[in-house]
């Protein structure tokens, strides 16, 4: 019997879909999701913002959603982990149960794509003012690539760096300080700091614009450089990096075509944190109305 | 007790704390307006710290020993003074450049170390043996989460910055959470200390 056919069982579907229907119902009925669920829901019944619309709520899925499920599936990667310690031979080896979990990321995703949907709605119901942004010629599906990204992806990519983490640092510690060191580096480089905002695309959230204001008028908006839409490609890239990444953890996993997907996926996202830092707005733009 | 503090209190989780808030509390100093979501995190930090300290991993063995639970988190509670410098000092030292309402910033590092302690020593009270590392694990990214969204900023002021916010409302929350953390706490440990008397029957026959 070859290697392959040895992996085949492990990962069929009749394995695979009551793992994943079982870990999906777990991330569910975690406190802190329905917590950061509820806060979505609650910001939603609040409105838009009254000057940019929507794209000044993307901050509620990426802190409620993302932020806290980097908590949440740390926890939930650990506790699996412990669980096949203690059962001594588990059922299924561990690369089954890591995509199994990374599944159940797909919960988390439906808030944020839900998010998404109300998100598009508003901003055409309730457009941004003349002082808000975006403002002038933006770029055809500016807005809905700044949404996407900042908003439903953020709901991802956290419970997925959580599953990375969990597997590689399973220290409960480790998920937490990795959260707020996420936001105070996000918080730097959201485009505070003018030399910096060329650069800003590397991170997983960051601000294309905002009221970061100028001389004089501490309110205005401005739009940042680079290409939201590459930008989105390059946080799918380190969302499958992420899940590669916790496969890796297996021994067993470590196939030659898991070996080609990670530099398939590496490739992808060096070439599109690039092509978002590199293409779109070559500059930040100053919007001409001001605000008081 | 400062022996057993000295052995039982996880001294490195206590240090990363203190090492964090002021930390983060001199990013915040940086651009106030624009960073003051990371109070916000350095309040979860505080709260964590403090309840972390009071895990007890061997709690089957140390409930059988005369040390009862209120002898054991008053020797703990060591922690909790420490937390709050690492707290205070870079908010007095920064008073400057942040908003004029310290007393405020200093009753929420003591609200949120009271509640820390109350939620940690009443589930702790009811058999739990490590509740702490669970509460930290929710206190720290849920005050952060809070802190970036600010869901009903007049309603639910928890972590107010700009002059308009609802600095009153605050402070009444937070005097509120205090408050009812110490009444928490006093009964976890009054009731520990003085258990529920049996009364002795005679037998019907004597």
């Amino acid at each position: 019997m070859t290697a392959a056919t040895l992996e085949a069982p492990v990962l069929r579907p009749a394995v695979l879909r009551p793992l994943v229907v079982r870990e999906m119902r777990r991330y569910a009925s975690r406190p802190l999701f329905l917590v950061g669920a509820l806060l979505v829901v609650v910001s939603c019944l609040g409105g838009p913002d009254a000057v940019s619309s929507s794209l000044m709520n993307v901050v509620v899925p990426a802190a409620a959603i993302g932020l806290l499920g980097v908590v949440v599936m740390a926890s939930l990667t650990r506790r699996s982990g412990q669980l096949r310690e203690s059962a001594g031979v588990p059922p299924v080896p561990e690369r089954a149960q890591t995509v199994a979990l990374a599944w159940s990321a797909a919960v988390p995703f439906a808030v944020g794509l839900a998010w998404f949907a109300w998100a598009s709605l508003t901003y055409h119901q309730q457009p941004p003012t003349a002082a808000g942004y975006p403002f002038g010629d933006a770029p055809t599906g500016w807005a809905p690539a700044v949404l996407f990204g900042c908003g439903a992806m953020s709901t991802l990519g956290g419970p997925l760096l959580g599953l990375l983490l969990g597997r590689w640092w399973p220290r409960r510690s480790v998920a937490i300080v990795v959260s707020v060191v996420l936001v105070a580096a996000a918080i730097v480089m959201q485009g505070l700091v003018a030399p910096l905002r060329g650069v800003r695309t590397f991170m997983p959230f960051t601000y294309w614009g905002g009221p970061f204001g100028v001389e004089g008028d501490d309110m205005r908006a401005l739009m940042f450089p680079g290409s939201p839409q590459w930008w989105v490609v390059y946080l799918a890239g380190l969302c499958g990096l992420c899940v590669v990444g916790a496969l890796w953890h297996d021994p067993g996993a470590r196939s030659r075509r898991l070996r080609l997907v990670a530099l398939s996926l590496v490739v992808l996202t060096v070439v599109a944190c690039l092509l978002s830092a590199l293409t779109g707005l070559d500059h930040t733009l100053v919007n001409p109305v001001p605000t008081r | 007790m400062r022996t057993y503090a000295a052995a039982a209190v996880p001294w490195h989780v206590v240090a990363t704390g203190c090492v964090l808030v002021p930390g983060l509390l001199a990013l915040v100093a940086w651009r106030p307006s624009v960073v003051w979501p990371l109070q916000g995190a350095a309040l979860g930090v505080v709260g964590g710290a403090v309840a972390w300290s009071m895990d007890e991993p061997l709690a089957a063995l140390v409930d059988t020993l005369p040390r009862a639970l209120p002898w054991r988190t008053v020797a703990r509670c060591c922690v909790v003074p420490l937390v709050l410098v690492a707290w205070a000092v870079p908010l007095v030292a920064a008073r400057d450049r942040l908003p004029a309402h310290l007393p405020l910033f200093l009753l929420q590092g003591a609200g949120v170390a009271l509640v820390a302690l109350a939620v940690t020593v009443a589930l702790r009270r009811r058999g739990a043996p490590s509740p702490g590392r669970r509460v930290a694990s929710i206190a720290v990214p849920a005050a952060l989460a809070l802190a970036l969204i600010r869901p009903a900023p007049r309603r639910l002021a928890l972590f107010p910055v700009w002059p308009t916010d609802a600095w009153a409302t605050s402070a009444a929350l937070w005097s509120i959470a205090a408050a009812a953390a110490s009444l928490v706490l006093a009964g976890a440990l009054l009731r520990e200390h003085c258990p529920r008397r049996v009364p002795i029957r005679k037998p019907p026959h004597l």
